[in-house]
């Protein structure tokens, strides 16, 4: 059927309304394009063109899904690295707290062994929290809070030490305030920055699964666009087949099996590493910093010395939940039974403590909280600090490794699929053009 | 369609079916342990809570207490059934003090020790009951807490697991209300309320302080007679020394307490003075449970003892003339209290 060029062109929705003039040249130009796709020859044109779409789209799309997966696998690890780095600052913090209050309980001159362990973890906070707000700048404005509380904080205790150390208890008084600072503001906000960088990371593991379904997408659209095109061009040509187009649909399956491969082979990874070292790094983080916390109630119980029945309430359901996220690291496979022998030894050391408070011997109690002897609480704590410090490190680790292996190969997948696409699109073309060649 | 094509055809569904089984990257392992967890932890403050004092009942003159016993008996032969006789079974005398009330009740920083002119007070029960004056228990409280420690340490259990104790030792203002509540001993020292403010401060008395920040502990007398200075802005804290903190942080104004607190403060913080007279009267004495005059009557003979043997004066000598000066030396007491019936 063909249409006078004079004819105005067909409306093309509701509410048309009639030609003007003026709109020559557009609808000229679509009428030349019409011209083009006319007759045998504009057919096989036709055929051509969505060979090459089908070829590009696949190639463009295709390269994004590889990378997309690469990209979401590397924000995966990074966000788990950044939920380690917000854990261990809320552990540090906890840690100098228990040694600041441990300094308060120890009557006389704070021991300098301790008060370097204080300003250690401290320093370490800060090197932590500088380093956080730069791998994380979302986290950034939760952390400079962070930062302005905890020198609130740190400047209270030294208020705390210089009136201790004159002998004024209004050192208690500045002792509540830090602590009050740290459990009402600090910890609460790093609790926070915790659960945003995990639902981050849980974001980020699903983001990876979606890259699979936009690859597949792009396969799709590639190889019924080409089979499509090949199966016209047989009809028409009477020739079975056009090896250029064939090398094309070639190309996308080589994408479908070695990329295909290597797509599947990094999500059963990001899938692995979810379930066992990035569970367990959480878990044992999570466990980390209650049982710090247990340890630093202790000492805020025996500080309130006799009126510190919440504290202690609060130190066993620490180390209730401490228990269920060892049991959670453990089920994901890491192995936590060195670990767990330790923290039971402490929580006799601890009850030790608690038994003595409770009859009337608080001194005792007290020298069992802070001397550094082999049935005394410090040892024991820093026992399972250490080994719990080293299961951590090694699932962190493992799940910045998991997520690392299959970084290069998706990114070379990537790359090699948009060339493939490009060597698609000119094939197919090229596969038509030989046919055109036949009406000349 | 050609055999090829069918083969390449099959292949791709082969290989799309196998990438949509993996679009998933797992379910999230984390999300059904935190909302386990989520569940609503129980805040064990009950012993924190303020009792509300009941209203003001007529109890005579508030200073009266039970008579004292003709002399206190020595350890050996304490009044069997008597609650001092169950202490010494016990084998310490559980008291709730301050930690932090210079002067009165304070934790050394330097030695470690509860000491002060309460803890004294303590110290010559626990010589009464044991022959020793150091098998004290001290339990830190607030002010806010001390009636409800003498009440739960009146329960079963109470002393044991309810975070109770046997006695308060700790500036506590004898009244009617708290008669209501609990009993006490003879007046052991009567101060009287003032304030404290900044060195440069201009105000003479607590009447030149109207718009301003006054803090003071919460449960105290100290903070109900700021009603009588409505335009005064009051500020309560959990103890009396968290007042300090806020002083010095610029956070209140002025401090309000007992002249012999505040002289505790003003030791610590050399930029900051007493004003004006006392405003009120506050006689001290020591408390116990409802239920135990015997043990009242104890205390006050306990109390007597001091008075002769010299007990008294010197523990004011070393702890408070250095701050307020010779004073007018151990209250009178006013016994005749009627003991009610078991």
């Amino acid at each position: 059927v063909t249409t006078p060029t004079t004819v105005p062109r067909p409306t093309t929705g509701p509410g048309s309304f009639p030609p003007r003039p003026t709109l020559q040249g557009p609808g000229r130009a679509l009428d030349a394009l019409r011209g083009v796709f006319r007759g045998s020859v504009g057919q096989l044109r036709l055929i051509g063109t969505v060979c090459v779409l089908a070829s590009l789209v696949f190639g463009v799309l295709g390269a994004s899904a590889f990378r997309d997966r690469a990209s979401a696998l590397s924000d995966a690890r990074a966000d788990t690295a950044q939920l380690v780095r917000v854990q261990t600052i809320q552990t540090s913090l906890v840690q100098a707290d228990a040694q600041a209050t441990n300094g308060f309980l120890v009557a006389g001159l704070e021991p300098a062994g301790q008060r370097a362990i204080y300003d250690q973890a401290i320093a370490s906070v800060a090197a932590l929290i500088s380093g956080a707000a730069r791998a994380q700048p979302d986290d950034a404005p939760a952390l400079g809070r962070v930062n302005a509380n905890l020198s609130s904080y740190t400047e209270l205790i030294a208020v705390a030490r210089s009136n201790n150390r004159q002998g004024f208890p209004v050192g208690s008084a500045y002792l509540r305030q830090a602590s009050d600072i740290l459990r009402a503001q600090i910890l609460p906000e790093l609790a926070q920055l915790t659960e945003a960088n995990r639902l981050r990371t849980s974001a980020a593991f699903d983001s990876s699964g979606a890259a699979g379904t936009w690859l597949g997408i792009a396969i799709g659209i590639g190889l019924v666009g080409l089979l499509a095109g090949a199966a016209l061009l047989a009809m028409r040509t009477h020739r079975i087949i056009n090896v250029p187009i064939a090398a094309a649909v070639a190309a996308v399956l080589l994408v479908v099996l070695v990329g295909g491969l290597f797509m599947s082979l990094a999500q059963a990874k990001a899938r692995h590493v979810r379930s066992t070292s990035y569970t367990a790094t959480y878990a044992l983080a999570r466990a980390r910093v209650l049982a710090y916390d247990a340890k630093s109630e202790e000492s805020l119980t025996l500080i309130a010395r006799g009126s510190g029945q919440a504290n202690e309430l609060l130190s066993k359901s620490d180390l209730t939940q401490a228990n269920t996220w060892f049991d959670v690291a453990s089920k994901a496979g890491a192995g936590t039974s060195a670990t767990n022998t330790q923290l039971s030894q402490w929580i006799e050391v601890h009850k030790v403590i608690r038994q003595a408070d409770d009859t009337g011997h608080w001194d005792t109690a007290v020298a069992t909280a802070t001397r550094s002897g082999r049935h005394d609480s410090n040892p024991n704590f820093g026992a399972f600090a250490a080994t719990s410090a080293n299961a951590l490190n090694a699932q962190a680790k493992a799940a910045n490794n998991g997520l690392t292996t299959w970084h290069g190969p998706l990114v070379g997948s990537g790359w090699a699929t948009l060339l493939l696409g490009l060597v698609a699109a000119v094939a197919s073309w090229w596969g038509v053009a030989q046919r055109l060649e036949e009406y000349r | 369609v050609t055999r090829p094509l069918r083969v390449v055809i099959g292949l791709a569904v082969l290989s799309l079916t196998q990438l949509t089984a993996c679009s998933s990257a797992g379910s999230d392992p984390l999300a059904s342990v935190l909302s386990s967890l989520a569940a609503p932890t129980t805040s064990p403050s009950a012993s924190a809570t303020p009792t509300p004092a009941p209203s003001p009942s007529d109890c005579g003159n508030p200073e009266q207490t039970y008579n004292p016993l003709p002399s206190v008996p020595p350890p050996s032969t304490l009044p069997s059934g008597s609650y001092e006789a169950a202490i010494k079974a016990r084998g310490r005398l559980v008291a709730g003090v301050s930690a932090d009330t210079l002067l009165f009740g304070y934790r050394d920083p330097i030695s470690g020790n509860v000491q002060g002119f309460d803890i004294d007070q303590l110290h010559a029960i626990s010589q009464a009951i044991f022959g020793s004056p150091d098998k004290i228990e001290f339990r830190v409280i607030t002010a806010a807490q001390r009636i409800p420690a003498l009440i739960a340490g009146a329960k079963k259990d109470g002393i044991e697991k309810g975070g109770g104790v046997d006695i308060v030792a700790r500036a506590m203002t004898v009244n009617c209300p708290r008669w209501g509540q609990v009993a006490f001993s003879a007046i052991y020292y009567r101060a009287g309320q003032r304030v404290l403010v900044r060195k440069d401060s201009k105000a003479t008395s607590i009447k030149d302080l109207d718009g301003q920040k006054v803090c003071g502990p919460i449960g105290s007398t100290s903070i109900d007679n700021l009603k009588a200075y409505p335009k005064i802005v009051p500020v309560a804290v959990p103890n009396h020394t968290d007042c300090v903190a806020l002083f010095q942080e610029g956070k209140v104004d002025a401090i309000t307490g007992d002249d012999a607190i505040l002289a505790g403060f003003v030791a610590q913080d050399p930029y900051a003075k007493v004003i004006g007279p006392a405003f009120t009267s506050e006689p001290y004495g020591l408390a116990v449970a409802q239920g135990h005059p015997e043990f009242v009557q104890f205390i006050n003979a306990v109390l007597e003892q001091e008075r002769t043997d010299g007990a008294w004066n010197a523990s004011y000598t070393k702890w408070l003339a250095p701050r307020l000066g010779p004073g007018a030396g151990q209250p009178k007491p006013v016994y005749g209290r009627p003991v009610p019936p078991k």
